[in-house]
């Protein structure tokens, strides 16, 4: 640039003593060595690309971290008003693909999650986003699906009635899963948000029964979310003994407290799912000696573990590869249940090995109560004829769309994943969906940019940036996988242990058994998070920078690269811990 | 001021007093009070310096070539293996004409397992550029810490002062501590003309070609030679600041003297109880104190020894294979002398033992006895 | 120059205790020197320190092997090292004990003298009652037994040199300078 010159050394006089460049060096804009320079991006964090609702993990936690609970809260809502409720009962995927297990063990999200919704409600409302659109949309049914959808359609602007058959609203929520994983009163907190945005929920309204569904015609679209409620019966003549339920309807009459059934009875509880699980729980609370029976072994179960491990702490004892024939029935009383015993197979479609009943190996045994979990069916007696349905679900293209003019469902009667947080997501995504149909935008061309990661759920945040033109910044569908971290700078720490109720205090009552960390443990937990894939303003590129070239904005929103300098040399990008850098071509 | 300090604290006060500005150090023993007190000071805001620990000495001394080479005054001690472990860097700061000023309180290296006096460990950095200056009384340790600023900055050479460990580090006798005013009077600000500045970058250190590399090295070496009238007089202007002169070497009944005892560090106490009593029974017996290693005052020792017969060197150190490393050095400054000395060489107090006024009176006694000395060092103190 | 070698076990504070009669000697014109002997402490250990006190300055620069003076820090001391080792004849004993210098029955060549330090140490709420800091009260019996240095000079370097309790620690000094038995 300026006063570049070669200096050659005649005498010895003329060498300088020290091995310093005789003048500046600004003219040399090391710069222009460069072939390939860094650049900042953003990954999608494992836990965000594994949350079927759809959250934004990382940016809660460092929320979080920060101490800004309410502005952490206002962030989950924006993707599922069911936060409290995901913190407790939710089977967090999102920790099964958080990188830190590869390190000590993963972050306890769901106690993050749980925590900024107890401590991030001081300061946050909720409120829609976009004004009122003048349309307005039924959802039918109010379980995690209904609600889900009636929120993002609320805060999309829309006027949202929710018909709801129970007294009260929750479904599945309120009267499957039993109290003592999830206090009715969070659940009611979390519901009162939707409702602070204006929807409306009529309980003790069955849509195909108490009311037609053509009273549904002048709402300008419908969302079914109505659940898997038809029990299967898996004996015949088990009705006249009233002494064989259907878990879905044992835990709802007992949440109600409307069970008959007395104490110190022997229950049997025939399945391997959560519902197996709860209904064996709940019993022992209601004082009986509970078994449960499963055809496969613990390793097939397809209970979360932890519930398992629970349950058996609380007496529930289990017994495998046995598979129930009949009923015994002697005079209208229920005396037993005959079984068959089996052994593991070649695997199934699911991979799981299929039990093959042993022959002659009959058993009996004596129980006063029956309960089978063994999944319900779809309820299609409510349903209008137009649906395209079989056994299990209502037929869906993406987002929820039947093949019926505006009407979408989702959740537990229209997905496979019989799972609260896939419920949320597919509320969510039927909610975009029929947004872009009452507003005509186009949501097919703007799919790459509102969905997470590698998957294809929608994030309501980016959908609304992009229904109203803002700019959705730089994301990369890709995910930021263990391999591309520099573990180097993440130490190992403890992933703290929630508190649980003892054993003798859970059975007299149905008591939250999980209990709160402290927020010491949690700020633990938040600054335990690697952040993958997102910069945190760390300042390692530019500690590592050899030649000064990163500079950092003084507010506080990232940093530069000075190109006249960087040589292109890599180090900024191999020692971001967290794979927020990539070297480019510079062209 | 007068207290009573220990050896280390007397580095510790130096350096505060020295306004330096950056201290970056690895704790061993038996340096570990030195920055230890500094780091005291940096905490409770007495002196206005940057504190930077670091993971090993090696990063000390990287740290401190650094700041240096960014304009400001700055310090760090160690000792033995640490020592060992700052060599690479030691040529660095050398090498880029930085006049850093360390503490190396002589401790011998493992195996086995010794934290006492022996010089080995700083006698073996000799060739990495270093000014190298050996004290004796605490006393001592606190004026030449300062003064080693005045010389370091004057020939933009790093220098070390060295003490005996335990024997100094931590004894505890009385200290002059000089005033701030006094002290500012005589050590000027730090300016280099040349430093890291980031609004006019330089390039600092880079390659050198064999076409000026030589010349580069030469002036290094010139600086050392220009170093001798520097530490010579930086000595004495701290004399007539403070009364306390100082030279590259201390020579005491010299010019008179049959036999001359050449000694470093605290074995020069008990020697000088030695020349006494010696004197008073009739034997002409000087001392020469070796004040300065580096450079090697080669005119100052011929002076001093270039008229007597014979040159007993006491060291407390080895060059395995060879012997006492001051009686080498001093065998070749003197080996051009047309009537040059003999020189026995005396090998006493490694490891730490200690060596007392009758160890000493051995030695010179067998000096006296003995026409020609042998051709390696004796050993002196042993077991039997 | 009189040399002075102090017995104590780790932790009992006998190289301050030495720093302290330094101190207290160079206040009063003498040239010192004090240092512990060269080792690897540990809290429990025996240890010693050492203690020159001359009118000119000090040369010498080894342990001391043949103390004029020795002190005893700690009466358990007494069973289980030699400690008039190389002890001057005529030098003088001073030891922390209970006991009277008849009690203790050494050998009478030597001067011995003998202060209760641990009690008065627990009595001045120093250390805990079973193991009490007796440094500075041993420092007191010195300036009495010894007649080298002032009680006053010795209460002015504790004040100056003891960071915790320097009142109480002052005046445990003078407590066991008025107690210290002669034989």
């Amino acid at each position: 640039m300026s006063h570049r010159e070669t200096i050659g050394y005649e005498t010895l006089d003329q060498v300088p003593d020290t091995v310093i460049s005789q003048g500046t060096m600004l003219w040399n804009r090391t710069g222009s060595w460069r072939y390939l320079k860094p650049v900042y991006r953003q990954m999608t964090p494992p836990c965000n690309n594994g949350c079927p609702a759809g959250n934004n993990i990382e940016g809660m936690i460092r929320l979080a971290e920060a101490g800004k609970y309410s502005d952490a809260l206002r962030l989950l809502k924006e993707e599922n008003p069911l936060t409290a409720v995901c913190g407790r009962v939710c089977f967090h995927p999102c920790e099964t693909a958080c990188n830190r297990k590869e390190i000590d063990a993963a972050i306890s999200i769901h106690a993050v999650e749980r925590a900024v919704s107890e401590h991030g409600r001081e300061g946050y409302a909720p409120h829609p986003v976009l004004s009122a659109s003048g349309k307005t949309v039924a959802v039918v049914g109010s379980g995690p699906a209904g609600l889900s959808c009636a929120w993002h359609l609320a805060r999309l602007g829309h006027r949202v009635v929710v018909f709801e058959k129970a007294d009260k609203p929750g479904g599945i929520l309120r009267y499957g899963i039993p109290a003592y994983r999830l206090p009715k009163d969070v659940l009611d907190r979390d519901i009162a948000d939707i409702e602070a945005l204006g929807v409306e929920i009529r309980c003790n309204t069955a849509v195909g029964k108490d009311l037609p569904w053509s009273s549904l015609e002048g709402y300008d679209a419908v969302f079914i979310g109505i659940g898997c409620h038809q029990p299967r019966p898996l004996f015949e003549g088990g009705e006249e003994t009233e002494a064989v339920w259907d878990a879905l309807r044992y835990l709802t009459l007992t949440a109600k407290g409307d069970f008959p059934a007395g104490n110190g009875k022997t229950t049997i509880v025939i399945g391997g799912g959560n519902s197996a699980i709860d209904a064996a729980r709940t019993a022992r609370r209601l004082g009986n000696a509970v078994t449960v029976y499963y055809h496969r072994t613990r390793t097939e179960m397809p209970a979360f573990g932890e519930e398992i491990l629970e349950a058996e702490k609380e007496g529930v004892a289990f017994e495998f590869l046995a598979k129930p024939l009949d009923l015994v029935i002697d005079n209208r009383k229920l005396r037993g249940v005959r079984f068959l015993k089996t052994q593991l197979g070649e695997p199934d479609e699911s991979g799981r090995r299929k039990p093959v009943p042993v022959n002659g190996s009959e058993f009996v045994v004596n129980a006063d109560i029956v309960v089978t979990a063994i999944g319900d069916a779809l309820d299609r007696s409510v349903l209008p004829e137009s649906l395209d349905c079989d056994t299990w679900k209502i037929k869906t293209a993406k987002m929820g769309a039947t093949g019926a003019d505006m009407i979408f469902a989702g959740g537990d009667a229209a997905c496979g994943d019989h799972n609260i947080a896939e419920a949320i997501g597919s509320g969510k995504a039927s909610a975009c969906a029929i947004d872009s149909k009452l507003s005509g935008f186009d949501i097919g061309a703007a799919r790459d940019v509102i969905t997470i990661g590698s998957t294809d759920r929608i994030s309501a945040s980016r959908y609304i940036m992009a229904r109203t033109g803002e700019t959705t910044g730089p994301l990369s569908k890709k995910v930021a996988d263990y391999d591309k971290l520099n573990t180097a700078y993440f130490t190992r720490g403890d992933r703290p242990e929630q508190p649980h109720l003892p054993v003798q205090e859970r059975l007299a009552g149905f008591d939250e058994v999980a209990g709160s960390l402290s927020l010491k443990a949690i700020q633990g937990e938040t600054e335990r998070c690697c952040h993958c894939g997102v910069c945190t303003a760390c300042d390692n590129c530019l500690v590592f920078c050899p030649d000064v070239s990163v500079i950092k904005r003084a507010d506080g929103t990232g940093y530069d690269i000075d190109l006249d300098y960087c040589k292109g040399c890599g180090i900024c990008v191999n020692e971001c811990p967290r794979a927020a850098m990539a070297m480019e071509e510079d062209k | 001021m007068k207290k009573v300090l220990m050896g280390n604290h007397a580095a510790s006060w130096a350096v505060q007093l020295s306004r330096v500005k950056m201290i970056s150090a690895y704790p061993i023993t038996p340096q570990t009070h030195i920055v230890e007190e500094l780091s005291e000071m940096c905490g409770d805001g007495s002196l206005d310096a940057k504190f930077l620990k670091v993971e090993s000495e090696h990063s000390a001394m990287a740290s401190v070539v650094a700041a240096q080479a960014a304009g400001v005054r700055s310090f760090t001690a160690s000792s033995a293996n640490g020592l060992a472990l700052m060599h690479e860097m030691l040529h660095w700061a050398a090498g880029a004409r930085l006049p850093i000023v360390m503490v190396n309180v002589n401790r011998a290296l493992a195996p086995g397992w010794n934290i006492w006096a022996d010089q080995g460990d700083s006698l073996a950095q000799r060739d990495t550029g270093w000014i190298q200056m050996y004290v004796e009384d605490n006393q001592e340790v606190l004026d030449s810490v300062i003064q080693a600023y005045m010389i370091a900055e004057q020939v933009r050479l790093p220098v070390m002062i060295c003490y005996d460990a335990f024997f100094l580090s931590h004894t505890y006798e009385p200290v002059d501590i000089p005033s701030q005013d006094a002290v500012d009077d005589f050590l000027p600000p730090y300016t280099p003309e040349v430093f890291l500045d980031p609004e006019s970058p330089r390039s600092f250190y880079p390659l050198v070609m064999p076409d000026n590399y030589m010349e580069i090295r030469y002036h290094l070496d010139q600086a050392h030679t220009r170093a001798l009238d520097v530490i010579e007089e930086t000595g004495r202007h701290f004399g007539e600041a403070f009364g306390r002169p100082y030279g590259l070497v201390e020579a005491v009944n010299c010019d008179d003297a049959d036999m001359i005892m050449v000694t470093s560090s605290t074995i020069t106490s008990p020697a000088r109880l030695v020349m006494d009593e010696l004197r008073e029974n009739g034997h002409r017996v000087g001392l020469l104190k070796m004040r300065t290693f580096r450079p090697f005052p080669v005119k100052a020792v011929q002076d001093a020894l270039g008229g007597c017969s014979k040159v007993m060197v006491i060291d407390r150190n080895c060059s395995w294979g060879k012997g006492g490393i001051f009686a080498d050095e001093l065998k070749s400054a003197l080996v051009n002398l047309p009537d040059s000395p003999k020189v026995f060489s005396y090998i006493a107090g490694l490891g730490g033992r200690s060596v007392t006024p009758d160890h000493i009176m051995d030695m010179a006694r067998q000096t006296l006895d003995t026409e020609m000395p042998s051709d390696g060092s004796v050993w002196k103190g042993m077991k039997q | 120059m009189i040399e002075i070698r102090l017995h104590g076990r780790g932790g009992q504070g006998s190289v301050i205790a030495s720093k302290i009669l330094a101190v207290a000697a160079f206040e009063e014109g003498n040239w010192v020197q004090s240092f512990p002997k060269f080792g690897v402490e540990r809290r429990g250990a025996p240890v010693e320190a050492f203690l020159r006190i001359s009118r000119g300055k000090i040369l010498i620069r080894s342990e001391v092997t043949e103390p004029d003076f020795v002190v005893v820090l700690d009466p358990s001391l007494v069973e289980v090292i030699d400690f008039t080792a190389g002890l001057k004849k005529n030098g003088a004993i001073l030891i922390n004990t209970p006991l009277t210098p008849d009690e203790l029955q050494l050998p009478d060549t030597f001067n011995v003298t003998c202060v209760d330090a641990s009690r008065i140490a627990a009595e001045h709420g120093l250390g805990s009652p079973t193991s009490p800091i007796v440094n500075t009260a041993i420092c007191g019996a010195f300036a009495k037994s010894s007649g080298l240095v002032g009680i006053d000079a010795v209460c002015r370097a504790i004040r100056d040199e003891v960071p915790i309790k320097p009142e109480k620690n002052s005046a445990a000094a003078e407590a066991a300078y008025a107690s210290t038995i002669f034989n």
